[in-house]
Formats: C-alpha cells, structure tokens, sequence
C-alpha cells in the first residue's frame, strides 16, 4: 500500500472512530457507554411458547460461602436480566464494578446462575464469568476455557438440556488425544426443567429494567443445608512414565479448578449443571514425590449441599479444597505412548513444563452419586518435572511437537 | 436545539482531529505499522518449557531444538535472525529451518525434534534457506527452528527465552517462543550447581 493510500485509510478509520465514540460517550442527549456483556445465548422455546425471560444471580464467593453456617441464608443478587427475542437469542449484561463484594472472587470472577423463565417453567445453568480487560473495554470471558471467550449459554426448554458452548468438555482430550467421551460431555448440562416459581415469576416480569446489583439482595439466596460432603475425590491429572524419567508434578498457589454442580429438584434425581471456579490462595506450592512410573494424581474438594430459595432445587457446589495431589487415590496407572510427536533426550537432561494447559488436565468428581466436570491448571499454575536417567525421548499428542501437546509421557525409546 | 448544536460541534471537533491523524501518517509513515498484511508465524497451543542439558562444559556446541511455527495463513516470511535471551555464558554461533520432522522426516533425526541435541547445525544437515512458507495444518505442518550455541564458561550457561526476528510483506516481526534453557557442566541437570542457574 503507498503512502497516499495509507494516509486515505487512516482518515477514513480515524473519521469512524470519533463518529463511533461520539455514539457512545455520555450526552445531554442521554446515552450511556453499553454495559458488558455477561453473557449471550439462546433459548429453545417449547411448544406452543413464544416469550421468556433470563434472571442471572450472583453465588456467594469462596470466602463467604465457607463462612455459611447450617441454616444460614446466602443472598444470590440478581446481577443482570434480560427478555428473550422471538427469535429466541438475549444478552445479559452486567457492570462488573458494581457487583457485591460478596460474590467477587480475588481476580473479579464470579460465579453465575442463569435461570429462564418460559411458559411457567424454569430451567438453570451456571457458569463462571471473569471481568477481562481488553482493547474494547471490559469483557466477561469463560477463562477456564483454551481462549477467554464470553460465555454462550443454550437452553432447550423441551428437552430441559442446558449448557455454555464456551465451556465444552468434548473438546477436552482423552489420553490417546482425542476428544472426550460422551459421559463428560453430559456431566456440564443440566437436564430437568422445573415448575417456575411464584418468586421467579414475579422477577421475571420486571426482567430487563432490573440493572442494579443489590436490589433484590435477600429475595433469593442459598439455604446452607449439612451435612457437608468433604473430600470429594478430583481427578487431577496422569503422569506416564516407563521407567526413564523420575518425574512429580507440583501445583502452585494460585491454581484455579472449575468444578461441576450437582442438582436436583427436590425430590427428583441428581444432575449436572455447569460449573463453577474455586481458587487456592496459596503462597507455597505442592510437590508430589518423584515416581518412575505411571501414576494418577487425585486432589480432594470440599462440597456442600444448598437449597435455591428461588428455584426450590437442592444444590451441591464446592466450597474448597480439602487435599492437593497428596490424595493417591488409585496409584499406578496404566503407561501412555504417544506416537504425534516426539523430542530427544539424553541420559541426565532435564524437562519441565513451565505453563501447562486446560486440556492437560482435565477429570471429574464424583459428588450426590455422579460424577460431574472437573478441570484444573489452565493458568501456569500446574507443572509436570521429568528428570531423564537414561536417554530417551519426550512424546506428545500433537503432531506440531510435544510443546504444543495437551499430554505428553517419558519414553525409553529414543524418537 | 442545544443538543443539536453540541453534537455539531463534536462532529466538527471529530473531522478536525481525523484529518490531523491522516496528515500525521502521510509524514511519519512509519511502514512496521502500516505496512502489509502479511503472515506471520505463530505456534497453536505452546506451551513453556524449562530444559537442561547434562554433561555439557566449556567449548562444547549443542543445537537447541523443539521450536515449532507455521504461517497463520498463506504466503512467506523470511527469518532474519534467531537470538537467545537473557543469555549468560553462552554464544549463538547458528541457527537453520527445518520442516517439522513430525511432518516431514529428516535425513539424521527422522521422526524426532530436537532437544539439546550434542551436534551441531551442520551435522544434522539443516537447509541454508531462511524462508517459512509454510501454513499450519492438522499434519503438524510447519517447520522447526534450531539454535547453535557455544558454552563459553567454565561454570553454568543458560538462556530465558529465544526471539525469532523475521520479516513479512516488508514488516519486521518477532516471534519468541518461552523456551528456557540450561547448559550443565554435572552428569544430571537437576543437580544443586545448575539449579542455582536462574534463568
């Protein structure tokens, strides 16, 4: 491109930008910057419906959840509502420097339900959201997922099937390194539609004006219930080894895990129902012990069993961790050889990981009878250590290289 | 009707400022910003990594390897240098491309990347081109780059990361793959002298 050109292209971008700012600056006139948005998504109608309404609450934080005692009542703000067009979509939106204290996480995080409100039922999903900033301004992201994505939540208020495309478990990759079976994939949606109740109703009639984060703080919450459910086994992550590397794994202090809920309507069956993220906050790291073989590492999670004032549904959510990797739950496991990718390695080298990925680790945990998602050690938070005692190689799942791969083993076998 | 006023002010306000910004680029021109849209090397889903390297002392070469990149869409760049960061005892004294022997086998280390490899560019038979045409694929489409270092201490060398310069439709670009390293003088990387190394 010349420079005449450019400079063309410049005036014309530079026109646009001021027009656009001009759009969205505050004026006499009255127009306000957009909120962030929450989230987007859409909702299947049932038959015969054609309207409906998304409530979206805040949860409790971390802090203030394990602060609940039995019988203590947690409020669950509404944070953002929304009517559904006919063509089913809505966006929910939410300013995320005036959510509760209460309900923040230390990075801003907060973990949400959403609720739809069609035909007299009700349908709830919940998903993590975190305030990102970008070029744009503010943004909430699903940050537990590979991309920081804005959460796209799908309801289907026929089938009562529910879930956030941003967060898929079946793009989670099994240890041969494809994509996750079918019983992950079920574990993250929610499956039981619901009467909608008087409380919900009347919320979702004013859906769309209510914008402020504390008006309805106290019209719904979490009746804490007990007992609690502690030291639900997490499945963390795998090591392979055949013999030629000592290797342990360490996970440091700020590791962030997005576990599964459990729900039910009262009286009904347990089911998933998305997510929600719990942090260690930490200054010290822990280490497993070196192994020469193949082992899987298990961490333990404190859950706990809620009743939804508003939805009348029976909730179990983590509140914490009760255990790191210490927890040996089965030990030994069967050795992995990856064949994508493979790098050299000499007798006494070194091979740590230095910023695992999501993919890397990713599991399930087993609360209410089910086993629901789990995934941990998406920030550089989880590392896996291999110390080579004889020469042999580095072996990965993706063909780009065992730095690109989502699992990797130590082999004897040189590439 | 003072609304109306005020917004024709800003208007006005907004095209003066636009055409200030074009006459600005028409004399800066600053090419590295506005130049092509050409490809640039990217690497899907890297990880970091931190590698030592036994048994490697004073006047040894190695080749650093298991830098994998391909071309986010179609075209060509041409690499211009490969340098360490952060580098303590230790000389780059090379570097190559290779297509990606996961993808393309290689005539001296068939299916295998490169690690710490004890040999140098030369004897692992690295092309003399510079260019990277190629666009990533499911196959592990791609090339991988290989750094020659010499050890130029008695004691421990190390790097912290390594920068690949490279230029594209006439823009000079950067890639830098988080790759850490540790040239050990001890039989095992791990051992207390070479950890103490911060890199």
């Amino acid at each position: 491109m010349n420079s005449r050109a450019r400079g063309v292209v410049v005036a014309t971008f530079a026109s646009i930008l001021v027009l656009a700012a001009m759009a969205f600056v505050p004026s006499a006139s009255g127009r306000v910057t957009p909120l962030p948005t929450l989230a987007t998504g859409h909702v299947q109608f049932a038959a015969g419906v054609s309207s409906g309404q998304v409530l979206a609450f805040a949860d409790p934080n971390q802090t203030t959840a394990a602060k609940g005692k039995a019988g203590a009542l947690l409020p669950t703000p509404l944070i953002a509502s929304a009517d559904v067009a006919s063509d089913g979509s809505f966006t929910l939106q939410t300013d995320p420097s005036q959510l509760p204290t209460s309900t923040e996480a230390s990075d801003g995080t907060v973990n949400v339900e959403a609720v739809v409100v069609s035909g007299g039922q009700e349908l709830s999903y919940f998903f993590p959201a975190t305030p990102v900033t970008t070029a744009d301004g503010v943004v909430f992201a699903s940050t537990s997922t590979v991309g920081a994505k804005t959460p796209d939540l799908q309801f289907d208020m026929s089938t009562g099937s529910a879930l956030n495309a941003r967060y898929s478990p079946t793009k989670w990759l099994n240890s041969n390194g494809h994509t996750s079976d079918a019983f992950a994939a079920k574990t993250s949606r929610a499956s039981a539609l619901g009467a909608a109740t008087p409380a919900l109703q009347k919320m979702a009639a004013s859906a769309g004006t209510v914008t402020a984060t504390t008006d309805e703080v106290g019209l719904c919450g979490l009746l804490t219930l007990t007992p609690d459910d502690n030291g639900r086994h997490e499945h963390f992550v795998n090591v392979y080894d055949d013999g030629s590397t000592d290797t342990h794994i360490a996970e440091g202090g700020g590791s962030t895990h997005t576990l599964g809920i459990a729900v039910q309507l009262i009286g009904g069956g347990w089911t998933g129902s998305g997510t929600a993220n719990i942090s260690r906050s930490s200054d010290t790291k822990v280490t497993s012990k070196d192994r020469q073989h193949s082992w899987g590492y298990w961490n333990k999670v404190n859950y706990r069993p809620y009743r939804d004032t508003c939805t009348h549904r029976d909730i179990e959510k983590a509140i914490g961790f009760y255990d790191l990797i210490s927890a040996d739950i089965d030990g030994s496991v069967q050795y992995d050889f990856y064949t994508a990718s493979c790098g050299q390695k000499a007798k006494g080298d070194q091979w740590d990981t230095t910023d695992a990925t999501a993919a890397t680790f990713g599991g399930g945990v087993g609360v209410a009878g089910i086993n629901v998602s789990a995934q941990a050690g998406y920030r550089t938070s989880v590392n896996i250590h291999m110390k080579f005692l004889e020469g042999g190689s580095v072996r990965g799942t993706s063909s780009s290289g065992p730095l690109n791969s989502s699992k990797v083993d130590s082999s004897t076998f040189p590439c | 009707m003072l609304t109306s006023k005020r917004s024709q002010a800003a208007l006005g306000c907004g095209l003066v400022l636009a055409l200030a910004l074009a006459l600005f680029a028409y004399l800066w021109q600053p090419t590295s910003h506005f130049g092509t849209d050409g490809p640039e090397l990217t690497s899907p889903n890297l990880g970091g990594v931190l590698e030592g390297g036994a048994r490697i002392h004073q006047g040894d070469t190695v080749t650093i390897g298991g830098l994998f990149a391909c071309l986010d869409k179609s075209g060509s760049v041409k690499v211009d240098n490969i340098t360490a960061i952060h580098a303590t005892g230790l000389q780059v004294t090379g570097w190559g491309i290779r297509p990606n022997p996961s993808w393309k086998e290689s005539p001296t280390t068939g299916r295998g990347q490169l690690g710490i490899s004890r040999h140098t560019l030369a004897s692992l038979q690295f092309p003399a081109s510079q260019d990277v045409d190629t666009v990533c694929g499911p196959d592990g489409q791609g090339v991988e780059f290989g750094m020659e270092v010499r050890k130029t201490t008695s004691g421990e060398a190390g790097l912290s990361a390594i920068r690949i310069t490279y230029t594209s439709g006439g823009d000079a670009k950067t890639f830098v793959f988080p790759h850490a390293v540790r040239l050990c003088n001890e039989d095992q990387a791990w051992a207390k002298p070479c950890r103490a190394l911060k890199v």
